[in-house]
């Protein structure tokens, strides 16, 4: 589904360890030709998950959080063209054949979407769409399937399980929904789980609910997550490691803990200023970031970010930096974090 | 500005409730109750912050104070004249002081007409005799008040960004100089850096005109920031109102704690018991209190009787029978001065 140009070179960039990484993208491009003109989405992506690991990904709008997901699932449009490499268990999972591409994802590899009305089919009961999964990648019979369904919607929290397997999405509310999508991405049991934005049509209470399931249900299966969102706070809670996105590249890449307590990348500290936290002390103004992020199609010589940041010199706007390790082991791509 | 007396509330609400036909559905023919019960006022000048889970009721209390929804029962007093016995004509008018803030600035926008043309609609509206020339000149001060380029005047709303759509939409708002701004979850769809830039936006435009703003939110943390005083629906009724400092500071009704402690926190770990997994319908229950399937405090009392709003302390009102008065653990009375 993806005409991809492939070259598999391994990058040794953007593996701060390499021990049993389920997950290993590198040097990740994804174009697009819109109207004669290029626009690159994702540009030298590199990151690792491993077997168990939560990793959040951050970023505004635009930042190419969601086409990281669609690229990992296989799932980007047919215009898409894709360089670089990405492996999942193993396997070049760029190159893949589709059939296996569709024989892994729902089994090994599930996705998790924003909106659970539309990812959820509307004229199917859920005991159906569920039990489907199983039916397609297990091979078992119906009933075994329904069963299982039945178990699993007890699991993530369904009140009355029975009783939803035979309702229609639209008839359950927007918590039941991102319920049932977890646990239909659960069904298989996958070894990564990809969760782009599960709460974020969801109320703050709701939403709580959201992350404590995928906290639970991470033990309970033993799986890696790879949960995106736009607010740090959201991944705060659940991911060991964050990597911070802007304009389609990787600018942060570090243990959460390290990256909460000390953020190296203007970008990520613009983030963390901006957000406003219910303990914070009350100013007359809220911080912000001035400017926009770049829009689609321009490209920028020197680092992307430069235009928005307090610290840009004219070395940044020449010359692009790359994301390399910085002492503590955290990659960050700026000139600034690194003494000259 | 300063028409009324200061004892004359800008806006009153007093028992304001709106149902709607539940009819054709698997409901069958039953009324929902959307708002219930509701009473506040708001000052000149003043910002109110209304929070509360989807479903409480806060978008159709905004849409039935500027009568886009009809209310079952209840008064609002605008200065002291009760909205809902005005004409058409004289509402219309009315509405030129009340304006509002959408949350998908995009859709609120119509996609054929350019920036400029979007911004003279007030204008055309409201002072038809204002002379072509001033209305351009009125309408490229508002660009700038805004923060906007000048060029944006000519371009149409998909050209722009979701914060630059806000933008546009809050102009459009202010120029028929309102004395009352209501925002529905206006920065709710955006990135946390262009939130900020509006809600900057919005606290200097208030600062300016000294217009009153009622500030619908589910961020919490927006919210807090914004607002002098807070109201917190729950199941189309209000559960609690406070000062900012009391409401975040020592919440008494359990909804508003279970919110609070909902919000994920960069720098705190939070505890992971919460709110009951119970899916309780979040309409309002015919008797008892709407809460009490959720809450943790819940007693036979609340099934038997609905709580009613009462006064706890000086402006802190709460509707529970049992309310949470032992301090708040989270410090979050953290102030300094701006």
């Amino acid at each position: 589904m993806c005409s991809a140009t492939r070259c598999a070179t391994r990058s040794t960039r953007g593996t701060p360890s390499d021990v049993a990484a389920i997950l290993s993208v590198a040097n990740l491009h994804v174009t697009y030709r819109r109207a004669g003109a290029h626009i690159e989405s994702l540009r030298e992506v590199s990151l690792d998950v491993e077997a168990g690991e939560c990793v959040g990904i951050v970023g505004e709008s635009g930042s190419g959080k969601s086409q990281l997901c669609l690229a990992i699932m296989g799932l980007l449009p047919a215009d898409a063209h894709l360089g670089g490499s990405i492996r999942f268990a193993d396997e070049q999972w760029l190159s893949a054949p589709r059939e296996r591409l569709e024989r892994v994802r729902g089994a090994k590899l599930a996705m998790v979407f924003q909106d659970p009305l539309s990812a959820l089919t509307p004229h199917l009961k859920i005991g159906v769409q569920m039990g489907e999964v199983l039916v397609n990648h297990r091979g078992v019979s119906w009933t075994v399937a329904r069963a299982a369904a039945l178990a699993m919607l007890s699991r993530v929290g369904i009140a009355d399980p029975a009783r939803c397997l035979d309702q229609y999405p639209h008839q359950l509310s927007g918590g039941m929904r991102q319920r049932v999508m977890i646990g239909m991405g659960l069904l298989c049991e996958p070894q990564l789980l990809i969760a782009d934005e599960p709460t974020t049509s969801l109320d703050v209470s709701v939403q709580a609910q959201v992350l404590d399931l995928l906290a639970k249900m991470r033990r309970d299966f033993r799986m890696a997550i790879l949960l995106v969102s736009h607010d740090l706070a959201v991944v705060a809670g659940l991911a060991e490691r964050i990597i911070v996105m802007y304009a389609g590249r990787v600018v942060e890449n570090a243990r959460a803990r390290d990256l909460f307590d000390r953020p190296r990348h203007p970008y990520t500290q613009a983030l963390m200023r901006c957000a406003p936290e219910l303990g914070g002390p009350l100013l007359a103004r809220l911080p912000t970031l001035p400017g926009q992020p770049p829009s689609a199609g321009e490209r920028l010589e020197g680092c992307e970010f430069a235009p928005r940041c307090a610290y840009a010199t004219e070395h940044c706007r020449r010359h692009r930096p790359a994301l390399e390790p910085l002492e503590d082991g955290r990659l960050v791509a700026c000139h600034a974090a690194r003494p000259a | 500005m300063s028409l009324s007396p200061p004892d004359v509330p800008l806006l009153e609400v007093r028992s304001l409730r709106v149902e709607f036909d539940a009819a054709g559905g698997f409901l069958r023919r039953r009324r929902f109750v959307a708002v219930d019960e509701l009473s506040f006022s708001l000052c000149a000048g003043e910002t109110l912050g209304l929070v509360g889970e989807s479903g409480s009721g806060k978008s159709t209390l905004a849409r039935a104070l500027l009568r886009l929804v009809p209310a079952a029962a209840g008064e609002v007093r605008w200065r002291g004249e009760n909205l809902f016995d005005l004409g058409r004509r004289a509402m219309r008018e009315h509405r030129r002081a009340m304006q509002m803030v959408f949350q998908d600035a995009l859709a609120s926008l119509d996609p054929r007409m350019t920036i400029g043309e979007i911004l003279a609609e007030p204008l055309r509206l409201f002072e038809p005799r204002v002379a072509w020339r001033e209305r351009c000149l009125r309408i490229e001060r508002m660009i700038e008040r805004v923060g906007l380029p000048r060029s944006t005047s000519n371009r149409y709303p998909h050209e722009l960004s979701g914060g630059q759509c806000q933008r546009v939409a809050i102009g459009r708002a202010m120029m028929s100089g309102p004395e009352l701004l209501i925002c529905d979850e206006s920065v709710s769809s955006l990135d946390v850096s262009i939130q900020g830039q509006i809600v900057n936006l919005l606290m200097d435009l208030q600062a300016q005109s000294g217009m009153a703003m009622l500030f619908i939110s589910h961020n919490l943390a927006v919210v807090r920031h914004l607002s002098r005083r807070v109201l917190v629906m729950y199941g189309g009724r209000l559960v609690e109102t406070a000062a900012r400092e009391a409401l975040f500071g020592a919440p008494l009704h359990p909804y508003t704690r279970d919110l609070l402690d909902a919000v994920p926190s960069i720098g705190a770990v939070r505890s992971s018991v919460r709110m009951a997994v119970g899916e309780a319908a979040p309409g309002p229950s015919q008797t008892g209190c709407a809460y009490r399937w959720r809450c943790g405090r819940a007693a036979p009392i609340c099934e038997a009787e609905r709580p009613r709003l009462e006064n706890f302390a000086a402006d802190h009102q709460v509707a529970c029978h049992r309310p949470a008065v032992l301090g708040y653990s989270a410090a979050m009375n953290a102030e300094s001065k701006p």
